[in-house]
């Protein structure tokens, strides 16, 4: 295992290098010269010489990308030409909802897509399969950004005044009180590290509300995330569920569980415990994988709640084109799903013990 | 529990026993898809668009950019059914008008044949380029295999509509750099199965007596080990196109690929999206034409996946 | 003198409106002679001690300080003055003439300058916070020290701006216990919120939903008076509209009526002429665009040899605003009109700056751009579109330029009349371009809410609302970029810094009518080079401090001044100071 870690981890370096590299390379490749496309409407001479001698565009490509790895290295990924604040404080701000929103629909597609797996393989062929699968086959297939407007439109307006209403927009219900914990603590001096994390921590609405002890304010929180996470979730529940059915139905046809079944057991037995065990492998490696396709998905889907997320600010930045974000965006996001994946890696190698050797 | 306790393993393996004995291949792979439940809901579907894309201009009353302004229009004009009980005396629209008073019908029709044609060019370059990067890095091995597999690796590291949006951002909105985009996010996908699939067969023996009788690498390449690779890949294309045509319509969504006044359906999403309340009719139809395309794709994919493999009956 | 200032102040006051916009007298009084500036008392600019070595021509003018009038001793008023007026704008000097006093004195003649001054750019700060902040908006962001009704509590990035009453502010109570300013950019959004009850009060209605709120019982919407136009640019200086024939033949292809009818909320006005109707001078009612002639175009074109083969650029911005509510959509109806006589459109949809950037230097043929009022005066119109240096369509009009300048620099209201009668004859004549559309625009507010209003030009006075519950909540399109205006230019971080930083003078709620706020009263000059105002007295800031003088004057010195320290804000471009008064001192070159 530890040999296998390590080779693990020897890949990781290389692909967060090539990640940088690909970031890099694009943001190069950013069509006419970068401090107009940089500026924009602000550029001028003097502003662009002080541009390229702050960013050193000067320099070979290679002491670029080493000066850029380096500021990147120290969490430094530089300003945004928008508002002129520090990317990292921007992504301190929205990387937090973002994952809470990626986290939710985690739980929700998993919990959900392998009960309705689970369910319709034992049921299988029955009137719940077919229902399921029907589910499952439409929930692929729907584009989320749609999903979501339908959704906001059946829990804000047909069931408004109900008690089944659901906020559709916003994080948290206006005046809520919830105060920003560099306040709190007194760091609103804190700079780098612990600024940044406190940050983070307190822009989780869920953590900072929790920490405080605020379940009220818990609670809203949550009524905010139901129906942005459902939209994000329902691909993944739609992939789950197939995934949990096929790999229980191969299982149901090997001998021991027709021997379990032989013996007398009950079923719920026998699926639970011997079926539903051995089918965990596959099942955990797909919902690690849906990591990604959660998070591409949490792009849109901010758009359509109009969440303050990393996904918004993307949109907003590539209008504005405000290149330090979009940048640093791509980056934190990717070297996120690299981290995620790797622990899929590793845990789906201490499941199934063969991988580890091949 | 009946039901599950009755499933044979014979079941199971039947329709192989059965086909294999009197069917050539093909004909048993196509009887295996005629068969399969969702196969024939997706070839049906499929079948439906086709007709509807390739005579849109038949079908559809009106162009994707005509603007009517005959007596009792309007902008975002409610749809209007004569047989469905709307007065015989309003004209009639089935899906209405949008903002700009145009027949969401006609642009709905229209809109399947960028759709349509989306998905089969992304994918069809995506699958080219991809099959060529993985077949070389298979056969060749060693350092080039390395450097295409790895490059991969790190394409596939960014969440894939991040990554199509960075490179729209680079080149500029508009359909065919989200074309360009979406492909170039696809290719890894491709790349793999078709390099898992050449090495599956390089060593086996048929290859061997080709290399022995003195065929060239490109021969025995496309003629031997990529022919392997075609069945995974026919599979993996379909269920991709389906995929393709939702990141385009996302993209177009967002207000970054398709561009006004063509009548792609994410566009036309996104540009109505301040009449979701006022105006739902403007939101429902082009959803659910973007979700029975892909759909379509999605059944047919699983049917052929199916039919294609023997073991697999899900 | 005080007796005297008083009757001042609203006798100029009322000469100052009747000349700018007011809808009666066509002649009003010239600002009353007797009403020489005031303040004479204190030292006269030329008394400003003058340096006795000849001064150096190449060196940037040195800013004196003035000594304190002397009838204040326990005051000493700021001084900051360039006598020459060499090297700056229009400003030449700015002085706290006594602690409630501040003077202005401009290079050249200004009629707008009280207008001027209402925007929230010129919000007047604290002169102590300003050194403890630097005039750096990251610091001022996070405890802005104003004299608004509302006072920080947090910044929620991306989320919500909350505010707490100010239990000192002068104006009165409050009728909130907070404002908690938030934002989508999604028009239908902010009005779920608003019916859902998150919400008091929505900035933007989309133009489709304007139905629907007259018909909801719980919302009520507040129209905004049109004080903007759409127009479709086009530049002289390239292919095909080099021909003036040509730009005739599409002023008579464009069907404004049908745009108006089918894009634009009800109340929204077909544009007969560059400014709106209100513009007075500047409204020219004797001017009619052309008619809607598809064979007299065709004839134009024709006899121009127009090209049909080659498509016409048409550029735009994806930018919701009120003169434009649907850009995306009202270009493909433009496309379409053009279409009806075989000449091809080419949408290009551009990102915002970009597209301002390179439409304002001239290099865009065709554009969809409109221009909403920063201060209710003709000149914010022509001068900023067929001015001299205005690039947009090309090569100035001499002709236009010419009628401009009559009316800039007089202050009789006919000879303006009629110096913008010949403006906009000449527009209708040379096509620089096509006047399209006054949007009217609206914003909502539940059907509760008490005091509701909306200010055309300046942010809403939320502490004069009241809705359901302790903290006032409004919706607006954006969130706001910082809390230091003087360097910010746009309207959603104007509704925010506006209830924190308030400014000399301001309007009357949901009017264009100048009303009183930090300035209890304003006089100016017989020739409009000098304007004084009288500051409220007690007025507290946020943090205790009382005003005086010196925090005017200090709050436009440091945008004014390049060399100042605190000339720092946000991205230091101070834009609207800019705009409005032309060059910094000390710029750097």
């Amino acid at each position: 295992m530890a040999q296998y870690i390590v080779k693990r981890l020897i890949l990781l370096v290389f692909v967060v290098i090539g990640v940088l590299v690909v970031t890099f390379g694009l943001a190069r490749a950013i069509p006419g010269d970068p401090c107009t496309s940089m500026l924009g409407e602000k550029a001028t001479p003097e502003k662009c010489e002080a541009f390229k001698q702050r960013f050193g565009l000067n320099d070979s490509t290679p002491v670029q990308f080493v000066r850029y790895v380096t500021n990147i290295a120290r969490g430094d990924f530089g300003q945004s030409i928008r508002d002129s604040r520090d990317v990292t404080d921007i992504i301190a701000e929205r990387l937090p909802l973002t994952i809470e929103l990626t986290i939710t629909a985690s739980f929700i597609s998993a919990i959900s897509g392998v009960l309705l797996g689970i369910v319709s393989s034992v049921r299988h062929n029955g009137p719940v399969d077919v229902v399921a699968m029907i589910f499952a086959n439409v929930g692929v297939s729907m584009p989320i950004f749609w999903l979501g407007l339908l959704l906001a439109y059946l829990f804000a307006i047909t069931l408004g005044g109900t008690s089944f209403q659901l906020p559709p927009s916003a994080r948290i219900s206006p005046g809520a009180d919830l105060p920003n914990l560099l306040k709190l603590w007194h760091m609103e001096d804190a700079t780098g590290a612990s600024r940044f994390f406190t940050e983070l921590l307190s822009n989780s609405y869920l953590l900072n509300a929790a920490m405080q002890g605020k379940w009220d304010v818990f609670w809203d929180v949550i009524k905010h995330l139901i129906l942005p996470s459902v939209a994000v979730a329902t691909v993944s529940v739609s992939i789950i569920a197939r995934m949990t059915r096929g790999a229980m139905l191969d299982v149901f046809t090997q001998d021991y569980i027709r021997v379990a079944r032989a013996k007398g057991l009950g079923e719920r037995l026998v699926v639970m415990k011997h079926a539903f065990r051995n089918a965990l492998v596959p099942i955990v490696t797909v919902v690690g994988l849906q990591f990604g396709g959660l998070l591409s998905g949490a792009v849109l889907t901010e758009t359509t709640f109009s969440l303050a997320g990393m996904g918004t600010k993307l949109v907003e930045s590539i209008e504005a084109r405000d290149y330090p974000v979009v940048q640093g965006i791509v980056i934190v996001v990717s070297l996120l799903l690299v981290f995620v994946n790797l622990l899929v890696d590793l845990s789906y190698a201490y499941l199934n013990p063969r991988i580890r050797v091949q | 529990m009946a039901t599950t306790t009755a499933l044979p393993v014979s079941t199971v393996r039947a329709p192989v026993l059965r086909g294999g004995t009197t069917q050539s291949p093909f004909r048993r792979t196509m009887h295996r898809l005629l068969r399969h439940r969702s196969a024939q809901i997706g070839i049906a579907l499929m079948a439906m668009l086709l007709f509807i894309a390739i005579f849109a201009d038949v079908l559809a009353p009106y162009a994707f950019d005509e603007q009517l302004r005959t007596p009792g229009t309007k902008p975002r004009l409610e749809p209007c059914v004569h047989l469905l009980g709307c007065e015989a005396d309003k004209p009639q629209f089935v899906m209405g008008l949008d903002s700009n008073r145009r027949d969401v019908l006609s642009r709905i029709l229209f809109g399947s044949r960028l759709s349509l044609s989306i998905g089969f060019i992304t994918t069809g370059v995506a699958v080219l380029f991809g099959t060529v990067l993985g077949a070389i890095a298979g056969y060749v091995s060693g350092w080039s295999d390395t450097a295409i597999m790895r490059t991969m690796d790190i394409f596939q590291a960014f969440p894939s509509l991040l990554l199509a949006i960075a490179i729209v951002s680079v080149l500029g909105s508009g359909l065919v750099n989200t074309l360009i985009a979406v492909a170039i996010v696809d290719i890894p996908t491709y790349a793999r199965i078709a390099r898992a699939s050449v090495l599956g067969v390089k060593e086996l023996e048929y290859v061997n007596a080709s290399k022995a009788l003195g065929a060239s690498p490109m021969r025995i390449l496309f003629t031997r080990l990529l022919p392997n690779s075609l069945t995974p890949l026919i599979v993996a294309g379909t269920l991709g196109i389906g995929t393709t045509i939702l990141s385009a319509a996302g993209l177009s969504f967002l207000g970054l690929g398709a561009q006004p006044p063509l009548s792609e359906w994410g566009l036309m999403l996104g540009a109505e999206r301040a009449s979701v309340f006022s105006a739902p009719h403007l939101m429902v139809f082009a959803g659910v034409a973007i979700m029975f395309t892909v759909l379509a794709f999605n059944l047919l994919g699983d049917g052929l996946r199916d039919a294609l493999d023997p073991r697999r009956k899900a | 003198m005080t007796s005297k200032n008083r009757l001042f102040g609203p006798v100029a006051f009322a000469a100052v409106s009747s000349m700018v916009l007011a809808a009666c007298a066509p002649a009003a009084p010239p600002p009353a002679p007797t009403a020489a500036p005031a303040p004479t008392a204190a030292p006269a600019p030329t008394a400003a001690p003058a340096p006795t070595k000849a001064p150096d021509p190449t060196k940037a003018p040195e800013p004196t300080k003035a000594p304190a009038p002397t009838q204040a001793p326990a005051f000493k008023g700021d001084k900051m003055a360039v006598p020459a007026c060499k090297d700056t704008g229009e400003m030449k000097s700015i002085e706290a003439v006594d602690a409630l006093t501040v003077k202005f004195s401009l290079c050249q003649p200004d009629p707008s300058f009280p207008y001027k001054v209402t925007g929230n750019s010129f919000g007047i700060l604290q002169k102590d916070d300003l050194a403890k902040t630097g005039g750096d908006a990251k610091k001022i962001n996070e405890n802005p020290v104003g004299t608004g009704p509302f006072k920080m509590k947090e910044w929620k990035r991306g989320d919500s701006i909350n505010l707490d009453a100010n239990t000192a502010w002068w104006g009165g109570a409050n009728q909130n216990k907070g404002l908690v300013i938030r934002w989508t950019k999604e028009a239908s959004q902010a009005l779920i919120e608003l019916r859902s009850g998150n919400a008091d009060g929505i900035e933007k209605v989309a133009s489709e939903d304007f139905d629907a709120i007259k018909k909801d019982s719980k919302i009520k919407l507040v129209p905004v008076e049109a004080l903007n136009i759409l127009y479709v640019g086009l530049n002289n200086t390239k292919a095909p509209f080099d021909n003036e024939k040509v730009r005739q033949a599409f002023a008579m292809v464009i069907d404004r009526k049908k745009i108006v009818d089918d894009y634009y909320p009800a109340g929204s006005q077909v544009a007969q002429s560059f400014v709106p109707d209100s513009f007075k001078p500047g409204f020219s009612p004797n001017v009619k665009w052309y008619d809607v002639d598809l064979k007299a175009a065709k004839a134009l074109l024709d006899e121009a040899k127009f090209d049909y083969t080659k498509e016409v650029p048409l550029s735009y911005r994806e930018v919701v605003r009120v003169y434009l509510p649907s850009p995306g959509k009202v270009a493909q109806e433009i496309q379409a009109q053009m279409k009806a006589i075989g000449v091809k459109i080419k949408l290009e949809p551009k990102e915002s700056g970009t597209f301002l950037k390179s439409a304002s230097s001239g290099n865009e043929t065709m554009v969809l751009l409109g221009w909403g009022a920063d201060y209710p005066d003709a000149t914010n119109f022509y001068d900023t579109h067929v001015g001299p240096t205005v690039k947009t369509f090309g090569k100035p009009f001499d002709d236009i330029v010419a009628q401009l300048k009559i009316g800039d620099t007089n202050s009789d209201f006919a000879k303006r009349q009629a110096a913008y009668d010949k403006t906009n004859e000449l527009i209708k004549q040379h096509v620089p371009l096509i006047p399209v559309a006054h949007g009217v625009s609206a914003q909502a507010f539940g059907a509760g809410v008490t005091g509701a209003h909306a200010n055309p030009l300046t942010p809403n006075e939320y502490s004069k609302m009241k809705g359901a519950k302790d903290n006032f909540v409004y919706v607006q399109s954006g969130e706001p970029i910082s809390l230091d205006c003087a360097d910010e230019s746009d309207g959603e971080t104007f509704n925010a810094c506006g209830q924190i930083f308030e400014t000399l003078m301001g309007f009357k709620p949901g009017t264009i009518e100048l009303a009183p706020a930090l300035a209890t009263e304003y006089a100016g000059n017989p020739d409009a080079t000098e304007w004084t105002f009288k500051l409220r007295p007690n007025v507290k800031f946020h943090n205790g401090a009382t005003m005086d003088a010196n925090d005017v004057v200090l709050s436009f010195v440091r945008q004014w001044d390049a060399a100042n320290p605190y000339h720092k804000g946000d991205t230091g471009d101070f834009q609207y100071f800019n705009d409005y008064f032309g060059d910094f001192l000390n710029a750097k070159k």
